[in-house]
């Protein structure tokens, strides 16, 4: 989880991640952003994070993009 | 049956009654016969292409389906637990047959649009390479029509099928419902490119007739008119003329033509999209956002947030997360971080992905060089706007500028409008070579004197149409400003008294009727009788 | 408020806006569409004159081009045999008009005999090209089924028009905004037209001015022209109105037209009034420098000439009704007494 943050600050240091649940849908994150932190965080997770997890509600909020991260690392 | 047509609103209004005294649970059917009724106008043999389309995507979305459920139920057969690396196979098995399914469709469809669109375009081209080479033409020309709305409608369903292959949704089982989604005649002209998941349901959902959406319906669809017919197709009689003959027109001309047509394409464009939306809002369907006043944006990026907003987030979702969350790109932006720069090797995948969308996008405006010319001149904006931004915040940062005010927003406004309007003078020419000379033209003669001794009357628009064109513009720009504000006109006025409601619809037809263009004109000398 | 209040409340309003929406197009119609009263012809008079005549009082109506127009006086018809007669003629009316307006004419007077100039059959269908002489007696005509035929059958031949701009002129004339005058708002327009649709003209020939470019070979019939003037002569049968064909002096003229509508007038069994015979041209007395304002055109000289010629062959051979007399019809005495205080007054003033 701090790991996560970790990137998430570096990605956009201004938002204030803790109390934001629409990152996406809210504008604050664009596609641009979105590509970027999906190749940071399949670094630092070992996972693979696909298209078709590219949904606004696996990454409006920290929370979701953890269950995200969570559900992927369980999967084979 | 143009949007701008007398049978179009005849057709439409025929339609709504029809629509809503047939029982709810058939609504839908009305709204496929109304469509396919609608396509026909535009010409019966442009049919199959639509078929075609529709078919094949529906095909391919129960075959995907199937795939699916044949490898879900090998998975959780209770009989026995597989084990961890039979379940991967497998796995790998059924995304194998579900990428040949998609990949065939995609190549048909896609394929398709191609061939109707650049067929052409291609074969000139290869005349023209062999005839530099010393051959004589060898490539065949057809005399293909576009089939109406064909780059729409081929990224909608194309845009479902990989939804489905992604496993986002159900496919459609009803053949009939799938082709209403797929042909829904007022976005299948010029969009917006509608959603499945966003569309299919209100498609397919019982509407009653409600009376404050018909009349916000229709509110919307004479600012529409309005925004075509009195703004747009007035400037269009100056641009055409300028551009036409731009070698006669020089200096200024040439700039202000351009501005006019930036105007001009917005109107025409969003304004047919006004026209599309209030009709479907009056069906009791909202179609997706497709415009959100674009010359207000403050960066290149935004604009493409801001105009044509539907194909733009196709773009981002069909091809532009594929492409930059590939292996490949991924693979050497991991290199590039070692070995050249970080940030250079972490904004790698998604530079590269932003250059191929625009030159697709270049490529989906039509088949010519100057659109694709036009796609890499956005693809390098984005991609050196991306680049150059640290730089860009250092600077103001050196030089004390403020950046929290009203001038600074200002400024960037400006500045992109005018990176957009250079983008113009690319797709507004008649060919690459004449955008040069325009561009040439425009910085080689100082001639501001045109815009005081009445030299701009004298472009097919005389004072009066001229004035009317810069009045009905601050109109627009007052509303534009009022939308950006956050006002929603149409709930305001909502509010407002039934005669004040009532003075601005009445003034809304009548600027459309009187003020429209439209018709063959009134050419009063040919009209004063002396003959005998 | 419960439902059904509101639905009906709704139903209301939105009725209510389609009144005003209507008021307000029919105004914007009126201010909008040209007035047809510039030069020497006034065809809105002409047309509105018409639907202003008391019901079943014309017996003669007069259909064809400006050459008609300002060859046939009513009001001198009346004074010397007491037949009432209208003049539908128009500029370059085209056989379609015509064809229309005897129609109007068949539904609003108990026409007896229609004198029509045959030189129609030789009239091109340029609906297009001189949209004008369609419009300028098409836009005053009150809204009826004849209407909307008459505007299918022209859209029929046109290139550009649409059935709707005769419906809703505005369509067609929206872009006069730009060129209005304080005529076009004056929206009481006379209905009456003092002299039943006769055009005087006072002036004289020109002998300085270019010879006509009008065509002297021998013109042939167009299908156009054939069309419409067979079904005007078949309407007329089948009315029991007797059909006449007058041609005016035409300088321009040659043997071969008369000959050509000869031939036409016989297959419909018609008599042919051809006043470019050398008979009839001695019989009428014209003087050329005195009769004339146009090669192809009498003046008032001219008019009055013809119409006493014309007013004794129709006397002779049709049994018409003499009005004169009958106090249903003493407008028509006031109507050619102001007509001789006209040409008095600018007969006086040409004079002086």
């Amino acid at each position: 989880m701090d790991k996560l943050l970790e990137i998430l600050h570096e990605l956009r240091p201004e938002l204030d991640y803790a109390h934001n649940d629409s990152l996406i849908d809210g504008g604050h994150l664009d596609s641009f952003d979105i590509v970027t932190l999906v190749g940071e965080l399949n670094d630092a997770f070992d996972i693979e994070i696909g298209v078709e997890d590219l949904i606004p509600e696996n990454f409006n909020s920290v929370a979701a993009m953890w269950s995200l991260i969570q559900r992927l690392r369980e999967q084979v | 049956m143009p949007f701008t047509s007398f049978a179009f609103i005849l057709f439409l209004a025929i339609v709504v009654t029809v629509y809503y005294v047939t029982p709810k649970r058939w609504q839908w059917v009305i709204l496929l016969v109304a469509s396919y009724v609608f396509y026909l106008f535009a010409g019966a043999r442009f049919v199959p292409y639509l078929v075609f389309t529709t078919l094949t995507t529906y095909g391919a979305a129960i075959r995907l389906d199937r795939i699916n459920k044949q490898y879900n139920a090998q998975l959780q057969s209770p009989a026995h637990e597989l084990p961890r690396e039979d379940r991967k196979v497998l796995k790998i098995a059924a995304e194998r047959r579900k990428k040949r399914v998609l990949t065939l469709v995609l190549l048909l469809n896609f394929g398709l649009l191609a061939f109707v669109k650049y067929f052409n375009f291609i074969g000139d081209n290869i005349n023209a390479l062999l005839a530099d080479l010393g051959a004589g033409a060898a490539a065949p020309q057809l005399g293909l029509l576009l089939p109406l709305g064909i780059s729409f409608y081929t990224f909608q369903s194309m845009g479902y099928i990989i939804d489905v292959y992604r496993g986002k949704y159900e496919p459609e089982r009803n053949p009939a419902k799938l082709a209403l989604f797929i042909s829904f005649f007022p976005q299948m002209v010029q969009g917006p490119i509608g959603r499945y998941d966003a569309l299919a349901p209100q498609l397919a959902a019982p509407h009653s007739f409600d009376y404050e959406r018909a009349k916000q319906g229709i509110q919307l669809i004479i600012w529409g008119y309005f925004k075509k017919l009195v703004i747009a197709d007035r400037a269009a009689i100056f641009v055409d003329q300028v551009i036409t003959y731009y070698t006669a027109y020089t200096g200024l001309y040439i700039p202000i033509a351009i501005i006019l047509y930036a105007v001009q394409i917005y109107t025409d464009f969003s304004g047919g999209i006004d026209i599309a939306t209030g009709a479907a809002q009056i069906l009791g369907i909202d179609l997706a956002a497709n415009f959100r006043r674009p010359y207000f944006a403050q960066t290149i990026a935004e604009y493409w947030r801001r105009w044509h907003i539907t194909l733009g987030a196709w773009m981002r979702d069909y091809l532009y997360y594929p492409l930059a969350l590939s292996k490949g790109l991924a693979r050497i932006g991991k290199w590039l971080r070692k070995k050249v720069n970080n940030r250079f090797g972490v904004l790698f995948p998604a530079l590269m992905a932003e250059a191929v969308v625009f030159l697709v996008i270049g490529i989906w405006h039509g088949p010519a060089w100057k659109y694709i010319a036009y796609g890499i001149y956005y693809g390098l904006l984005i991609v050196l706007g991306m680049l150059l931004q640290p730089l860009s915040e250092k600077a103001t940062a050196a030089l004390h500028i403020k950046t929290d005010c009203f001038s600074w927003r200002l400024w960037r406004v400006l500045r992109t409008f005018a990176l957009t309007c250079f983008g113009r003078y690319l797709t507004r020419a008649p060919n690459l070579g004449d955008s040069y000379q325009m561009m040439k033209l425009t910085v080689t003669e100082f001639n501001p004197g045109i815009l005081l001794d009445g030299s701009l009357y004298t472009l097919g628009l005389d004072a009066k149409n001229i004035r009317l064109l810069f009045a009905a513009i601050l109109v627009l720009l007052v509303v534009s400003i009022l939308q950006e504000k956050g006002y929603h006109i149409r709930e305001k006025l909502q509010e407002q008294n039934l005669v004040f409601q009532w003075a601005i619809m009445l003034a809304g037809i009548f600027a459309v009727l009187i003020f429209g263009t439209y018709g063959s004109g009134y050419d009063a000398t040919k009209f004063i009788y002396e003959l005998f | 408020m419960n439902i059904c209040g509101r639905k009906a409340s709704r139903l209301a309003k939105a009725a209510t806006f389609l009144v005003i929406l209507g008021m307000l197009l029919a105004l914007a119609n009126a201010v909008l569409t040209p007035k047809w009263l510039t030069g020497l012809y006034h065809s809105t008079y002409t047309v509105t004159g018409f639907y202003n005549e008391p019901r079943k009082h014309i017996d003669v109506l007069f259909l064809g081009s400006s050459r008609i127009e300002c060859s046939v006086s009513p009001l001198s018809l009346w004074h010397a045999h007491g037949i009432t007669s209208y003049s539908l003629a128009t500029p370059l009316q085209s056989p379609l008009v015509s064809y229309y307006y005897l129609r109007e004419a068949l539904r609003y007077q108990d026409v007896q005999i229609v004198v029509i100039e045959p030189k129609l059959l030789y009239r091109e269908q340029a609906v297009d090209e001189h949209e004008d002489s369609y419009r300028n007696t098409l836009d005053y005509m009150p809204l009826s089924l004849n209407k909307l035929r008459a505007a299918a059958d022209i859209v029929s031949y046109s290139q550009s028009q649409t059935l709707l701009s005769y419906a809703l002129p505005l369509l067609r004339y929206h872009s006069r905004w730009s060129n209005l005058t304080a005529g076009d708002l004056q929206l009481n327009l006379v209905q009456e037209h003092s002299l039943k649709g006769f055009v005087p003209v006072y002036t004289k020939l020109d002998a300085s001015a270019p010879q006509d470019d009008e065509e002297s070979d021998t013109l042939s019939f167009t299908p156009f022209g054939e069309d419409y003037m067979n079904r005007i002569a078949a309407l007329c049968k089948e009315h029991g109105v007797t059909l006449v064909l007058v041609q005016p002096p035409d300088i321009v003229w040659n043997q071969g037209m008369s000959s050509q509508i000869d031939a036409w007038a016989a297959s419909w069994d018609l008599p042919f009034v051809d006043y470019n015979t050398p008979e009839n041209l001695a019989a009428l007395d014209l003087v050329e420098e005195t009769d004339f304002f146009h090669p192809s055109h009498v003046n008032i000289r001219g008019a009055e000439k013809l119409t006493a010629h014309l007013g004794d062959y129709l006397a002779e051979h049709y049994a018409l009704p003499d009005h004169r007399g009958d106090p249903a019809y003493s407008k028509w005495d006031t109507d050619y007494a102001h007509y001789m205080q006209q040409k008095a007054s600018r007969f006086g003033l040409s004079s002086s």
